[in-house]
């Protein structure tokens, strides 16, 4: 895997762990590694991580070629990533032969648990999306 | 009869019956004060209706909205003022606009109609193009050569201004390129071209770990139209509250990153 790849890659996955809301420590160094190779490994390109009900699924297309409990993780909606996207999915679409329906990322904390850097808004009445804006007088142009 | 020699409206038995009450409070108890209101309106339903019909209904909680009754009518829906307007329906195109990232291509949809989200990793080093349809350019405006590529970067970090004092996504950055400044594009005659790898590279350091961006796009004149439309149907206004373009959401690795 290109370097440039493998950064991508490693950056996914840590948004990914980190919107499972799991602290850092050495059993996550362990995880995340482990996850950033077997997703750089992967020639196929179709490999990606699935987070369900406290445990997480390695899937090669539909399958689940590995599964691990999380129970540590505090995320109780269903996340998906492959080596360089990031979404919550549907849940109900996911148990019905697996179907991947994006949903977006509105709502996840992507920080480090315990980190002091800049949150991101959290947004939960809205279908869609943010709070971004909108009035021609106040929004900055 | 006491009521009579005294001219007033209290029996003589309201104050034995306080005391009563008052002393035991076991059999009596007295009713929460927030209850209160309520049980006396009751009472006076039910013991002097004409007052009771006479008089004015609580007021409305201060949270309560106070919404038109027409808000919910299928012609004020959204889709359906996107249907009824043919610059709105321009402006709302999900076929208008395609982002090009390392190759792979991604239509871009407004950002409140869309029901499918990506939320891709972007490093400095990628190809980012964005294609749009020529004749966006022409939509709303008189003049092409005026008309620009609007195009916004937003990141979900909170700042609260304007008037309704909203929790918003905070602006990082606002970028137009005029119209006869766009490339040719690959797909077509029909399409325009943009060059956005270098443009998000150089606003790097905006970009925070773990904080979620979010790249608009529209034209000048499509974006004029917008707040033009709010300011003339209140219900496109309350229903386009947020950014309607088109978007795409981002995460841009960190300066920081090894």
């Amino acid at each position: 895997m290109k370097p440039d790849e493998l950064a991508r890659t490693a950056y996914t996955v840590e948004c990914f762990l980190n919107a499972l809301r799991l602290d850092d420590g050495p059993q996550r160094t362990q995880l995340e590694a482990g996850l950033v190779q077997w997703l750089g490994e992967d020639k196929n390109r179709d490999g990606y991580l699935v987070f369900h009900q406290g445990n997480l699924c390695q899937h090669r297309g539909r399958v689940v070629m590995h599964r691990q409990a999380l129970p540590q993780a505090k995320q109780p909606r269903t996340l998906w990533c492959d080596r360089k996207k990031l979404s919550i999915i549907d849940s109900q679409a996911y148990l019905s032969g697996g179907k991947l329906l994006m949903l977006g990322t509105a709502g996840l904390i992507l920080t480090l648990p315990g980190s002091s850097q800049a949150m991101p808004q959290k947004k939960e009445r809205s279908s869609n999306n943010n709070n971004n804006n909108n009035n021609n007088n106040n929004n900055n142009g | 009869m006491v009521k009579l020699q005294t001219q007033k409206a209290r029996s003589y038995t309201c104050q034995l019956q306080q005391a009563i009450y008052r002393d035991a409070p076991v059999s009596y108890p007295p009713l929460p004060a927030a209850e209160q209101p309520l049980y006396a309106r009751e009472y006076l339903e039910r013991a002097h209706p004409a007052l009771a019909a006479a008089e004015a209904p609580p007021p409305a909680p201060v949270t309560a909205l106070v919404l038109p009754n027409d808000l919910g009518d299928e012609k004020n829906a959204l889709r359906a003022l996107i249907a009824a307007d043919p610059v709105l329906q321009q402006l709302y195109r999900a076929d208008a606009w395609q982002l090009e990232i390392n190759g792979e291509t991604l239509a871009l949809e407004s950002q409140i109609l869309k029901t499918r989200h990506d939320c891709p990793t972007l490093l400095p080093g990628d190809e980012i193009r964005l294609h749009l349809r020529r004749e966006l350019l022409a939509a709303a405006c008189p003049e092409i050569i005026r008309n620009t590529l609007y195009l916004q970067v937003l990141r979900d970090t909170a700042v609260v201004y304007g008037d309704e004092a909203r929790s918003k996504q905070e602006h990082l950055f606002t970028y137009q390129l005029f119209a006869h400044c766009l490339q040719a594009s690959p797909l077509g005659e029909a399409w325009l071209m943009a060059d956005l790898g270098g443009l998000l590279a150089l606003h790097r350091p905006l970009f925070q770990r773990g904080v979620r961006n979010n790249l608009l796009v529209t034209t000048g004149y499509l974006r004029d139209y917008h707040y033009q439309k709010q300011k003339a149907n209140a219900f496109y206004h309350i229903q386009a509250i947020n950014l309607p373009f088109q978007n795409l959401e981002f995460n841009y690795l960190p300066g920081d990153a090894a």
